[in-house]
């Protein structure tokens, strides 16, 4: 027992004083200081039971499992997530923390706090919405990472119109923000294998005419970023269908080609790993050939150039030699 | 707010090179509201994993907000740069500082303050549950009043994991360009073993600090990596040096350098040297000041005391309220925002000389 002061508040009463607390500031009448106050007051009793602090333990499972009740029952995870922009500097972060720590609540095999995700997805739009705000973006991009741990969140976050705007975030000149975004992005598409190929294989064209123009970036971070990204993609065995349509598209030779010669190097090199793919690749179709057939000794020429310097990279050269190799023994389909 | 636009900023002077070649830091003038920023240009295409450093660094940053900590306020991409906006600190690192104008060591008034003050900055980033491991010169700058602000929180690392709260880190942090940083991490943070480290590895670390401080030169900086470490497992600790830690000369040059890291790193001249020998062994530096130093170096994590108890150590009551940092380091001359300094012009030509494009035309 404390020697001073009130005996500790149970869940439920924290729960109410801090939605109390919230509902006033987003009233935002004249006593939103105090309001202000009590919220940041609350978050930290509740982080403090979650977390324990320096000198006490995290608070015993039926503690933690009542408070997480209150949490669903009240809805008051999707409250606090609207009216972050109004909460204060370390009120923000401690919002996103109390969110990190329940949502990896399990009982057994289950994930309660994923499954009352499930049922109330305006939380992941919001916080997804949250790359519009540069006040709580990052703290919005902290919770969404630890929700696309989860396939069933993934799921919701990638089949939703909401998706599309990531490629809007990725490109916003605050770079803290465009990189947060994405690392978001990025884990969306590739940590559940199966639930990306199945998603990339159904929304094929509406995913890559908008990857396109990410590709074709003004801002260098972006376009080396997405990149690379679509080679990892690209390589993915799980994507086998994804590349080979890729690939087949001409549009797309002729990007990676240009981009071989870019001022970056960077961009160099990551565009030769997708360049590699279509080269490779043992069933050209008649375009794809006829570009590389009429380009044969300046590619030719080119690769026995490039980055000669990486001579200690093995799988690199020998991956050239190869290419090297396949391009000058082209020939026309003879039909 | 800051504007993330190159036009916004009109570069006045080079402040220095840093990260190893790959960033390069200015003075610079935000023309919206006429305020001098410091803007750190990294040269993206040049590094390859070190993007995500930045954006750690960024990240990190953005979570903080103490008066000793160097804040964040903007970050954009020109080209292939990456540019961060952050206050300009006029008087640069204390590294800077030592190597410029003090390679005998600051003052033991003006060690006070900043040790204090990087005290404050851990004990808040302690609070926040971050442990910084580089606490070192370079990386705590001073300002145009005196303000001391802790940097390099790209090593910074979050005992707070997915949600969870761990007691104890076990990974090293990342690299530098030269792994010099290693000389100033603790012994049990070197050691690699299941224990792991908590926020006290930081401890030791201000502990190495207060001998760069004192003594101008980085403890250790003379011994090779692998000696280095296992001194620091077996407990021995580098010191204040003064007429009762710095004996008479009697040891021949190189044998003094390596014990006691007499090297400044500058013109290390024989001359130099004995000078150096000279201010040492007739300086005394305050018993309090031997005592904080021990403390902090102590080889036992257990042992140390924390940030708080750090600061109510009785080597601060020295400090009054009217001590004025730069008034204590008089001769350290600011950083000037020169309008015409050419040599940053120079430098943003050389840099537009290298984009040489290739001329193979495709045939599409």
């Amino acid at each position: 027992m404390p020697l001073f002061g009130k005996s500790q508040k149970s869940p439920a009463e924290l729960v109410r004083s801090l939605k109390d607390a919230v509902t006033a500031l987003e009233r935002g009448d004249k006593k939103a200081e105090k309001a202000q106050e009590d919220v940041s007051k609350n978050l930290v009793l509740i982080k403090n039971m979650l977390y324990g602090t320096s000198d006490a333990e995290p608070q015993t499972d039926i503690i933690v499992a009542q408070l997480a009740q209150e949490l669903y029952n009240t809805n008051l995870l999707l409250l606090l997530i609207q009216n972050l922009n109004r909460i204060d500097f370390e009120g923000k972060k401690d919002v996103a923390q109390v969110f990190n720590n329940v949502l990896r609540r399990q009982i057994g095999t289950r994930s309660p706090t994923v499954e009352y995700i499930c049922t109330k997805p305006e939380i992941l739009f919001t916080l997804m919405s949250g790359y519009e705000h540069q006040e709580i973006a990052s703290n919005c991009g902290t919770m969404l990472r630890e929700c696309a741990r989860y396939e069933a969140l993934a799921k919701i976050m990638l089949y939703s119109d909401d998706f599309y705007n990531f490629f809007r975030y990725v490109e916003v000149s605050t770079f803290d923000i465009a990189s947060d975004a994405f690392s978001t992005f990025k884990e969306l598409l590739t940590r559940h294998k199966m639930l990306c190929a199945e998603f990339l294989e159904a929304n094929y064209d509406k995913v890559f005419s908008h990857y396109q123009r990410l590709l074709n970036s003004e801002n260098y971070v972006t376009r080396r970023q997405s990149l690379k990204l679509l080679g990892e993609l690209l390589l993915d065995r799980h994507n086998f269908s994804i590349m080979t349509r890729y690939i087949t598209n001409p549009d797309n030779l002729k990007l990676m080609m240009n981009m071989l010669k870019e001022k970056s190097r960077n961009i160099q090199f990551e565009a030769f790993h997708v360049f590699k793919v279509f080269v490779a690749n043992p069933n050209k179709p008649k375009p794809i050939l006829d570009i590389l057939l009429r380009n044969q000794d300046k590619l030719v020429d080119f690769l026995t150039k490039f980055h000669t310097d990486r001579s200690e990279d093995e799988q690199f050269n020998d991956e050239k030699a190869y290419l090297i190799k396949q391009i000058k023994e082209l020939k026309p389909l003879e039909h | 707010m800051f504007n993330p636009d190159i036009n916004d900023y009109q570069i006045t002077s080079i402040v220095k090179e840093c990260c190893g070649g790959v960033a390069v830091v200015y003075s610079a003038l935000y023309k919206p509201s006429n305020q001098n920023v410091a803007l750190k240009r990294y040269f993206v295409d040049k590094t390859k994993e070190n993007a995500n450093l930045i954006q750690q660094d960024i990240l990190t940053r953005k979570e903080l907000q103490h008066t000793n900590i160097l804040p964040y306020l903007a970050s954009f991409v020109n080209g292939r740069e990456l540019y961060i906006v952050s206050p300009l600190m006029t008087f640069g690192s204390c590294r800077d500082i030592l190597d410029g104008y003090f390679q005998e060591g600051l003052p033991e008034l003006a060690c006070a303050i900043v040790l204090r003050d990087v005290l404050l900055a851990l004990q808040y980033l302690h609070k926040q549950l971050y442990i910084h491991r580089s606490i070192r010169a370079s990386h705590v700058l001073i300002g145009a009043n005196g303000v001391v602000r802790v940097s390099g929180l790209r090593s910074a690392a979050s005992l707070m994991v997915r949600g969870r709260r761990q007691r104890q880190l076990h990974n090293l942090p990342p690299p530098d360009s030269d792994n010099s940083n290693l000389m100033w991490l603790s012994p049990e943070l070197l050691e690699q073993n299941l224990k792991g480290y908590d926020e006290r590895s930081d401890i030791y670390s201000v502990g190495v600090l207060s001998c760069e401080l004192a003594n101008g030169a980085v403890p250790f900086a003379e011994v090779p990596t692998t000696l280095m470490f296992t001194e620091k497992v077996r407990g021995s600790r580098p010191q204040l040096l003064d007429c009762s830690t710095f004996p008479e000369p009697c040891l021949d040059d190189s044998e003094m350098k390596s014990i006691y890291n007499t090297d400044s790193g500058v013109g290390d001249s024989a001359d130099a040297v004995s000078r150096l020998r000279q201010v040492y062994t007739s300086r005394k530096l305050s018993d309090t000041f031997h005592h904080l130093s021990e403390m902090a170096l102590q080889r036992d994590p257990e042992k140390r005391p924390t940030a708080t108890q750090l600061l109510n150590h009785l080597f601060f009551k020295q400090i009054r309220r009217t001590d004025y940092l730069p008034g204590l380091i008089g001769r350290v001359k600011p950083i000037k925002p020169d309008p015409d300094d050419m040599s940053a012009l120079l430098l943003q030509e050389q840099m537009a000389d290298m984009d040489i494009e290739k001329t193979t035309e495709w045939d599409f």
